[in-house]
């Protein structure tokens, strides 16, 4: 009896949720683009990006440099301060998974790289490369690719003008619920990037870095 | 040796950097202690450092590099300001057994005692900028060499924890009249942090506001 009760709390609780998702939206008759990656702002021809960073858990607050690369098969994030130490290094790949390369042992709490690990993951690759992508319409028009991975579903509201992700939002059963906004002016690549979660204190702020001005004069 | 003695040394050899070097070839050095009588001499003229900096950070295994830039300022006897300017502002002042640090967003004020971690990074860093770390046998073993042109010191941690983060430390001292290099931080995997010190200013008045936590 208590099982079940629970189950039916649980029952209502995902409903709840998923109800007030899909409320303002329809299935689309758009097709859904056939590289998922056209979607996401992080493209494998860029040589590098690199933002000026703040991460805050719970009390503790980070900030430096957050580096990302391109590589054939995958992305490597370096996570470094002002000064220069290295805070962590990790891999992710296309299919969700990710290689933490290293990281310094005050930062490495299992619960904080999954958490770390699956956010910069979704900010990478938007859409899952598992599964099926559903293609949905706002009422006011704008348009919503929904996919699944094994964390939960993703739903990407897309800009119309850049066909970029604007704002991705992931629900799962039992992980937290996340929010990941990206800004950009010129539209070709994300000025700023905005990470934060609905139930958990972490949240990670980015600014694109210009740095044509930082190469040492040979 | 008188604490602060050591320390002005140590930053009058930091910071009297000579730019960019030359590959050399190196070999023992021959009189050590001769080299540290020198370094505490120079100190006791010392009274203020001003000087600009570029630090290299270079991830190896990528071929990538990070450059950042910025200025300096010491004045005896325990204040530090760091001003990185590119590629974004962000300001570490060291003073009075605080360090204070601020972006153009975030201001925060630690009490440089009350973490471990911090306490290490902070031994470390001051340790390579105010030069403790040559005196420091019992957590590094030092090894000092000599070129043509510069002395060069390596310090390479005795503790296998230590060195999971930090696999050693290079500093160059220019031979002609002992000012440091340059700095070289080697992590344990491949990557580096290499900081070289330019136009310094030796004595120059500093206001002490410079070192003002606002």
């Amino acid at each position: 009896m208590k099982n079940l009760a629970l189950s039916s709390i649980i029952i209502l609780l995902l409903s709840g949720c998923s109800l007030s998702l899909f409320n303002n939206f329809q299935p689309s008759s758009l097709p859904a683009a056939s590289d998922k990656d056209s979607y996401s702002w992080f493209r494998k021809d860029a040589g590098r990006y690199l933002f000026q960073s703040s991460i805050d858990v719970y009390k503790n607050n980070f900030s430096g440099l957050l580096f990302v690369k391109p590589l054939e098969e995958s992305y490597r994030i370096l996570f470094i301060t002002e000064t220069g130490i290295k805070i962590f290094d990790m891999e992710f790949f296309k299919d969700g998974d990710y290689k933490l390369h290293y990281c310094l042992e005050e930062f490495n709490r299992k619960s904080i790289i999954k958490t770390l690990g699956n956010d910069l993951s979704l900010m990478l690759y938007s859409i899952s490369e598992n599964g099926k992508v559903k293609m949905m319409q706002e009422i006011d028009g704008r348009l919503i690719v929904k996919s699944k991975d094994r964390n939960g579903t993703r739903y990407c509201t897309i800009n119309e003008k850049t066909n970029k992700v604007d704002d991705l939002i992931r629900t799962g059963t039992l992980s937290n619920k996340v929010n990941i906004s990206f800004f950009s002016i010129a539209g070709r690549q994300p000025d700023s990037i905005r990470i934060s979660h609905y139930n958990l204190k972490l949240k990670i702020n980015l600014t694109k870095l210009d740095e044509i001005a930082t190469e040492i004069p040979k | 040796m008188n604490k602060y003695k050591l320390h002005t040394i140590c930053l009058i050899l930091l910071f009297s950097a000579s730019g960019l070097k030359a590959q050399e070839i190196f070999r023992p050095m021959s009189d050590i202690s001769g080299f540290r009588t020198k370094l505490e001499s120079m100190s006791k003229s010392t009274q203020s450092i001003a000087c600009d900096f570029v630090q290299e950070k270079n991830l190896v295994v990528l071929s990538e590099k990070i450059i950042s830039k910025g200025v300096f300022f010491f004045r005896k006897e325990d204040n530090i300001r760091w001003e990185y300017t590119q590629p974004y502002r962000y300001l570490i002042i060291i003073s009075k057994g605080q360090l204070f640090t601020r972006d153009d967003k975030n201001q925060k004020l630690y009490d440089i005692e009350s973490n471990k971690m911090f306490q290490e990074m902070n031994r470390f860093i001051s340790g390579c900028i105010q030069g403790d770390i040559l005196k420091n046998d019992k957590d590094y073993a030092t090894e000092y060499f000599e070129g043509k042109t510069e002395y060069l010191v390596e310090l390479v941690p005795r503790e296998e924890k230590m060195r999971q983060m930090l696999n050693e430390v290079q500093i160059w001292f220019d031979k002609s009249d002992l000012t440091v290099s340059g700095l070289k931080m080697v992590e344990s995997g491949e990557d580096y942090t290499k900081i070289d010190f330019t136009n310094k200013k030796l004595n120059t008045e500093i206001p002490l506001e410079k070192f003002s936590f606002k």
